[in-house]
């Protein structure tokens, strides 16, 4: 295995671990409130190793109990978006023409907004979203690349010959479309699908961020920095640490990317 | 060597006949799109008898891989009719094509590219053997070591992927694939160009064998005659889109009667030093078949001593010259 993807998957197994085992690491809960005027931005200390913010709740356990939230959604919503993107590119690539032109027309018009006013709209028009509903949003919302690239590698793939070879066997077309094209444009989605979990962490955390995310006073990554931001001087690791840990989580993510398209790539292999 | 030995299962009945068949592709260039069309088959009639291996033979862009692929109904002819012992292709549906696809296979020229790199390849021999429901399950999986047998591969090779086979392994995978549908013809397009010299002899051999064995009918596309030599019954010589030359291979390679075939002939190399030769050397390279020469569409690079204005003016058909051979030319019986 290449070196990046060893290295992105190691460094993604803790982050990802860390999330799991949430209640073994932290013994606070991420929503108390033990004492809100004694223990208001008390700073990290043993009991509280990464301190604590405005309510008195525990920075570490929020963080990753946010974490587990944030990453939850980023993958859900990546999975619901890559399954939505190849299904609609393998249509378009494969069947062509008439059904190509409809379907990719309605990408353009889906790539032409820009996501993060389309959200803003979509959280406007229903303003308590669950997390159910906010990985659909998130998901429904940003497949239109991955049909682009989904279809671009069919084009190529299905004029290959081993398509020509399946055509001349008797085989039916969903058969050629999902057992010999889909297979070999697996790779690329696996790299945008990877690199699009980092970007949608970032997407969720912006949206909380701005209050249309996850609504509180459960944790998520976005939604601690938020709260960290009124007292960025006084108690900056309410901030910090959910900032630091999104910046590792999505380094790790686009490392492993590089380094899945790096070994899909025949020439280095 | 010897001339290739009559098939006694060669008869005169017809199993594929092709009927003035015509293929156009549609050539657009520069800014302003002119349309032009190309002819990659102009009017060729072809019927290739029960049995036999017809050899097709031309330079490339002769349009001998698009006759080939009409022949199967790869492509769809733009005119004319393809008949397979009676059934018009055209006239068959999506559906009734797919199942009909069992009678007629083609074995690819590029054995890496016909393979598909993500599937094992017994997988992909024993595929179209459920999907025409011709065996399932073991059944299926003994019927594909069968065949790796027959096309002379190790059964165990059938969790193998293509890339880690040789090619003519993955060629030996083609062919077993093709067969794996048990069928009647099988359009061979250049299935050795591809392969090593040393290995070509046994596709070769092989080939004929499994046409002996399941009495298979091959229309065996090649760009030079050397390669069908040995193993054609009947050769056809394709120039522009046309047939210039179809004749017994016996009576072709001993007196070509086409100055094109004979240009082609005394451009094999031929295993005897001693031998005197006259090696005719074409000037110039094909026209394009976009814009072909009036008449005779092989007038520009002709070397016959009787050419003259009616090669320029009138198109010369295919027509019987002696028994068992057609030339397309004015001057064939006049060398």
């Amino acid at each position: 295995m290449n070196r990046r993807v060893r290295a992105g998957l190691l460094l993604l197994a803790v982050l990802f671990a860390s999330a799991a085992l949430a209640p073994a690491i932290s013994r606070h809960s991420p929503v108390d409130q033990p004492d809100v005027v004694r223990l208001q931005y008390a700073p990290p200390s043993w009991n509280h190793p990464l301190g604590t913010d405005f309510f008195s709740r525990d920075v570490l356990s929020r963080t990753l109990y946010g974490a587990r939230i944030s990453l939850s959604i980023a993958c859900l919503s990546v999975l619901l978006s890559v399954t939505v993107g190849t299904m609609v590119g393998l249509g378009a690539g494969f069947a062509g023409s008439a059904v190509d032109a409809v379907l990719m027309r309605l990408v353009d018009a889906g790539l032409a907004i820009p996501r993060i006013f389309l959200l803003l709209v979509i959280a406007a028009l229903w303003p308590r979203f669950s997390v159910t509903a906010l990985i659909l949003v998130l998901g429904l919302t940003s497949w239109f690349g991955t049909s682009r690239l989904v279809r671009a590698e069919v084009l190529s793939v299905r004029n290959r010959e081993y398509v020509t070879a399946s055509r001349v066997l008797g085989l039916g077309s969903s058969r050629i479309a999902l057992r010999h094209v889909l297979p070999n444009v697996v790779a690329p989605i696996l790299v945008a699908a990877t690199l699009g979990v980092g970007n949608m962490i970032l997407i969720e955390a912006g949206l909380s961020y701005l209050g249309f995310g996850v609504p509180q006073p459960t944790a998520s990554l976005g939604n601690m920095i938020r709260d960290g931001q009124d007292a960025l001087l006084r108690a900056p690791w309410v901030a910090i640490t959910p900032g630091v840990f999104i910046i590792v989580t999505v380094l790790a993510f686009s490392v492993l990317s590089d380094g899945l398209r790096q070994a899909s790539d025949p020439r280095s292999a | 060597m010897s001339a290739p030995a009559q098939s006694p299962r060669v008869s005169t009945d017809i199993l594929v006949e092709i009927d003035r068949l015509v293929k156009e592709f549609p050539v657009e260039r520069g800014l302003l799109a002119t349309r032009d069309v190309l002819r990659a088959v102009n009017d060729v009639s072809l019927a290739l008898r029960r049995g036999e291996i017809l050899g097709l033979v031309g330079e490339s862009g002769s349009g001998k891989t698009t006759l080939g692929r009409c022949a199967i109904r790869l492509i769809q002819p733009t005119d004319g009719r393809v008949m397979f012992e009676g059934t018009d292709l055209a006239t068959l549906s999506a559906r009734d094509l797919r199942r009909f696809r069992r009678r007629m296979q083609l074995v690819f020229q590029d054995p890496s590219g016909s393979l598909n790199p993500r599937m094992k390849v017994g997988d992909a021999v024993r595929e179209p053997i459920e999907v025409h429901d011709i065996a399932r399950g073991s059944r299926a999986r003994a019927r594909v070591a069968e065949l790796f047998g027959e096309v002379g591969l190790d059964p165990s090779y059938v969790d193998r992927y293509p890339h880690e086979l040789s090619g003519g392994q993955r060629q030996r995978v083609g062919i077993a694939r093709a067969l794996s549908v048990e069928p009647q013809f099988v359009v061979l397009d250049e299935p050795v160009s591809a392969l090593d010299v040393s290995v070509q002899a046994q596709v070769l051999n092989l080939l004929s064998d499994l046409r002996r064995r399941h009495a298979l009918t091959y229309l065996f596309v090649a760009h030079d005659l050397a390669v069908v030599r040995h193993v054609a019954d009947r050769v056809a010589v394709m120039y522009l889109g046309r047939i210039m030359e179809l004749a017994d291979a016996s009576v072709l390679y001993q007196r070509p009667s086409h100055p094109y075939t004979r240009a082609l002939l005394s451009a094999a190399p031929v295993p005897d030093p001693t031998a005197k030769r006259e090696r005719i050397v074409l000037s110039g390279d094909p026209p394009s078949p976009v814009h072909p020469p009036s008449g005779c569409p092989f007038h520009t690079r002709c070397f016959h001593p009787r050419k003259d204005a009616r090669c320029v003016e009138e198109r010369p058909e295919l027509r019987p010259i002696t028994a068992g051979q057609s030339t397309a030319c004015h001057y064939a019986d006049q060398w």
